[in-house]
């Protein structure tokens, strides 16, 4: 089971409101290798790992990942606070719009809807932790070209935490690794 | 929404005790047997624990997560519930201006 607290794991700031950077945004809120994935595949590769560390491995950093979709959306209400109708329409977030209004809906920065062929869920943890650890350092690219698409301060400074947390994650994943290579080593199969 | 300075620094102080005490926990599912940062872990727990605890007392049962929240003792003595459930109403954590 999970329960809500109301607050973000960090602090999530924008200087001014930007439609093309929400826009951009959207691919950590419902693209490949965005939050939701994320959260999904790690929370869904549980039931297949035979090692408790690596079932707490996976719990952990499965519910951290929904805590950063949250700070995505966060950052995207707050770069689209205060458009109206027509900054929006002639931003590149009017089909959007068209759709479904301000909502924040798990899309890609393309409008492509979520979707689980993003994510992977093996009975081996061996190659479950390949993918994470691949999905981490994709994740980690992805905050960079952000980073690199903006001046805002304040949204540097937001992305840079969560790029921080893939470096970290992948690190455990690759720890988690090694341990499930000895458990193999140790002739369980 | 706008919180009082003293509100958001308070709420930032427990979201940082917080962080610490889960990347503590993150660094401990890998490494089970380190002495030293099982104490920081504890120590960040319990500093997580006393700040969200007097954040709840100063700015309301309900401002952070769901709690046993009553109300005042009726003449008989017995505890009645609040006039209204302020979980509906303290700010979400989108809404705030940090």
């Amino acid at each position: 089971m999970w329960h809500y607290e109301k607050k973000l794991q960090y602090p999530a700031k924008v200087s001014m409101p930007d439609l093309k950077m929400a826009k951009n945004l959207f691919t950590q809120y419902g693209g490949p290798d965005g939050e939701l994935a994320a959260g999904v595949r790690y929370l869904t590769q549980r039931y297949s790992m035979p090692l408790p560390l690596g079932k707490a491995v996976l719990t952990d950093i499965g519910t951290e990942e929904f805590a950063h979709w949250e700070i995505i959306a966060t950052l995207i209400f707050k770069l689209v606070d205060g458009a109206s109708a027509k900054d929006i329409e002639k931003s590149p977030l009017a089909p959007f719009f068209a759709i479904r209004d301000k909502a924040i809906f798990p899309v890609d920065s393309d409008g492509v809807p979520w979707t689980a062929a993003y994510i992977q869920a093996m009975g081996d943890p061996v190659a479950n932790m390949h993918e994470d650890m691949a999905a981490e350092q994709k994740a980690r690219t992805v905050y960079e070209q952000l980073i690199n698409m903006t001046d805002d301060r304040d949204l540097i400074d937001t992305l840079s935490f969560l790029r921080e947390r893939e470096v970290v994650h992948f690190q455990r994943f690759g720890e988690t690794l090694m341990r499930v290579y000895e458990y193999y080593d140790g002739g369980v199969f | 929404m706008m919180l009082p300075p003293q509100q958001l620094a308070a709420l930032k102080e427990v979201m940082a005790a917080e962080f610490t005490t889960h990347e503590l926990q993150l660094f401990l599912d890998t490494h089970p047997d380190d002495m030293q940062a099982m104490m920081a872990h504890h120590d960040a727990c319990m500093r997580t624990m006393e700040l969200q605890t007097a954040y709840s007392q100063q700015y309301g049962c309900h401002a952070l997560m769901p709690c046993c929240e009553m109300g005042q003792m009726d003449p008989m003595g017995q505890m009645g519930p609040t006039e209204r459930f302020s979980w509906v109403d303290s700010p979400w954590p989108w809404e705030i201006q940090y």
